[in-house]
């Protein structure tokens, strides 16, 4: 079975234009990944890592500059036409960070659910829209059709917008960071249906998000991106019980623990490279504890323990 | 020392009252860190905005009492008002880094209050601006920088270094760390603890993220639908917790060390403040509610060494 969704050298570069000069910004610098079957990945790093650039470039928001991205072991072309186009959005479905944003103020919820079904021309709209709210704990169903977005809560306004992505009986859903804006007593109750949904409907979830504590939580498997580049990629609970790339620790010192018995003095220095002119070594080199001479050379991705680590350090 | 005595505050609109804050009381001891939890929309940056007299119409406090060394803040005229705030109370708010003028140098929009209210001459101010500048670790030549030219952790600093400028006894953050990356912000909180030690100063921490909270503070107040409803010990309240919101609050809250398998929800949502609420305001959503949640509301008392509004105790 080949994995749902794998992804060869992705490299994305926007072009920005400073007085008359042009520059590239290089977001994604060749990154490699793979999505099986009922499998959640989730992908941290800080603020413009390329961790959102990915996951855009997987929903072909923008088209990638080199690489390939395989759906159920079938390279993607560059461009769809209109019915393959279709037929990709009907298997791969977004869910983004703010329900406030995401859902049209001035409709009612039934004609925000109706909308996929009728594009992917799918019969029996009744009944699914009350099976997919069902499905995402909004009950009694009917209740909730009638509705315009003001009058729910984020939490769930953030279960329409999971029953919009569920709705076409997707194989991937590409999450972006979707509980960050919302409250702690409802944050769980968001995890809890992502693992539902991964169980009883076998989608594959690719998760963008900085909070480790909830990546650990629900996935698989996480990924660590730095400066556009995966820096280390492993079991979830193991790469968060034992980070070995010195960035990961750096990541996991950094996170809010009201279980750490006296907080360690974190020695940071310095800020994550400009993606401009990035370095041509170890993109941590110069904020990591550990440096030394070779880091200066470019380190590949090795697998180190069942993990992948690039780090000159293993 | 810092006090809030039965403060009730609120908005009022032409046909109703959001009672957004509730008989809300608490001491903060000198070189305090308080902390201040919450959900959105349960009171906690409208306690601050009250407390500090910052409150716009349609805000409005009803009743209470904000004693800063014995005089009530609320009595005080807006000039005599100025005169406190920067010197003995300052505030670091949410987003601040948004908070800044873009076309005003950093030098500037620091030295401003001080010339304007507090009688310094410019070269006296810049030199003051200079000096707490370097406090929290931004080099005096950022001074002649404008906003954008800065990270976003350096204008969170600059916003922090201005609430230093006075040296003041107190100082409220509302969520001084929100919009910035964990890297960042832990470097800023340990900053933060840094200058507390060495300029003794007290911290009431307003934020949602209750990890962070349990983490660093040394008293913690959970706040829901405007009342607080469990007060004590940050270590022994995040150890035992008592109030049954407390308790699905740490439940909830998925954690970077445990290996739970399961985290729970708290059912529900929190309840509309314009209402009139009977009974105990979290009953819909608890758990343990019996029948005298429904009619009576649990005053805060103390048990074991804490103050808990709930039936249980």
């Amino acid at each position: 079975m080949p994995p749902v969704l794998r992804v060869i050298g992705l490299k994305k570069e926007f072009p920005i234009r400073k007085g008359f000069r042009t520059l590239t910004v290089k977001a994604l610098r060749g990154v490699d990944l793979e999505l099986n079957e009922n499998e959640i990945v989730s992908v941290v790093g800080e603020s413009g890592c390329g961790k959102t650039t990915l996951l855009r470039v997987l929903a072909r928001l923008y088209e990638p500059t080199a690489g390939k991205i395989l759906l159920f072991g079938e390279e993607l072309p560059r461009r769809l036409n209109r019915k393959e186009e279709l037929k990709f959005r009907k298997l791969v479905q977004m869910v983004f960070q703010d329900p406030f944003a995401s859902l049209n103020p001035t409709k009612r919820i039934s004609y925000m659910l109706e909308r996929p079904l009728k594009i992917h021309r799918i019969e029996n709209e009744e009944q699914i829209l009350k099976n997919v709210l069902e499905d995402v704990e909004l009950t009694p169903p009917e209740s909730f059709l009638e509705k315009f977005p003001h009058e729910l809560s984020g939490g769930q306004r953030q279960r329409i917008v999971f029953a919009r992505a569920i709705i076409t009986k997707p194989k991937i859903i590409l999450a972006d960071e979707p509980t960050s804006m919302l409250d702690v007593s409802i944050k769980s109750g968001i995890l809890n249906l992502m693992l539902k949904l991964k169980e009883e409907h076998g989608i594959s979830f690719l998760h963008v998000t900085h909070d480790l504590a909830a990546a650990k939580y629900i996935s698989n498997r996480i990924v660590v991106m730095y400066a556009g580049l995966i820096v280390e990629e492993g079991d979830a609970k193991d790469i968060v019980n034992r980070p070995m790339h010195p960035y990961t620790m750096l990541l996991r010192e950094a996170a809010p623990d009201p279980d750490r018995g006296s907080s360690s003095a974190l020695v940071d220095v310095g800020e994550p490279p400009s993606l401009i002119d990035p370095p041509l070594g170890c993109p941590f080199e110069l904020r990591c504890k550990y440096a030394k001479a070779e880091c200066k050379k470019p380190v590949q991705l090795r697998e180190v323990d069942g993990r992948k680590v690039r780090c000159v350090l293993y | 020392m810092f006090e809030v005595v039965k403060l009730n505050a609120g908005y009022q609109f032409r046909n109703r009252f959001v009672h957004a804050v509730r008989n809300v009381s608490f001491k903060v001891e000198d070189e305090d860190f308080f902390g201040v939890a919450g959900e959105s929309g349960c009171g906690k940056t409208t306690l601050m905005l009250a407390s500090l007299g910052l409150l716009k119409r349609p805000g409005k406090v009803i009743s209470g009492q904000v004693l800063l060394d014995g005089t009530d803040l609320l009595s005080l005229k807006v000039s005599d008002l100025k005169q406190i705030r920067w010197k003995k109370i300052s505030l670091v708010t949410q987003s601040s880094m948004n908070s800044l003028n873009p076309v005003m140098k950093i030098k500037d929009q620091m030295a401003d209050v001080l010339v304007k209210n507090h009688g310094f001459s410019k070269n006296d101010a810049y030199e003051l601006v200079k000096e707490k500048l370097k406090l929290v670790g931004i080099t005096p030549d950022r001074m002649e920088s404008y906003p954008h030219q800065l990270s976003g952790g350096m204008r969170q600093r600059v916003v922090i270094a201005m609430a230093l400028l006075l040296s003041p006894k107190v100082i409220f953050m509302d969520e001084p760390t929100t919009a910035l990356d964990v890297v960042v912000q832990r470097s800023i909180l340990q900053q933060i603890e840094e200058l507390k030690k060495k300029e003794h100063f007290s911290i009431v921490f307003i934020t949602h993220d209750i990890s962070l909270l349990f983490e660093l503070a040394t008293k913690i107040a959970i706040m829901y639908a405007g009342e607080f409803v469990e007060l004590g010990e940050a270590k022994s309240v995040y150890s035992q917790p008592l109030h049954p919101y407390t308790k699905g609050l740490i439940e909830a809250l998925p954690s970077i060390s445990k290996d739970l398998d399961k985290y729970k929800s708290i059912p529900g949502r929190p309840l509309d403040l314009a209402l009139k609420i009977e009974g105990c305001p979290f009953r819909d959503r608890c758990s343990y509610a019996f029948e005298r949640c429904e009619v009576e509301k649990p005053e805060l008392r103390f048990v074991d060494g804490r103050w808990v509004a709930c039936h249980l105790y």
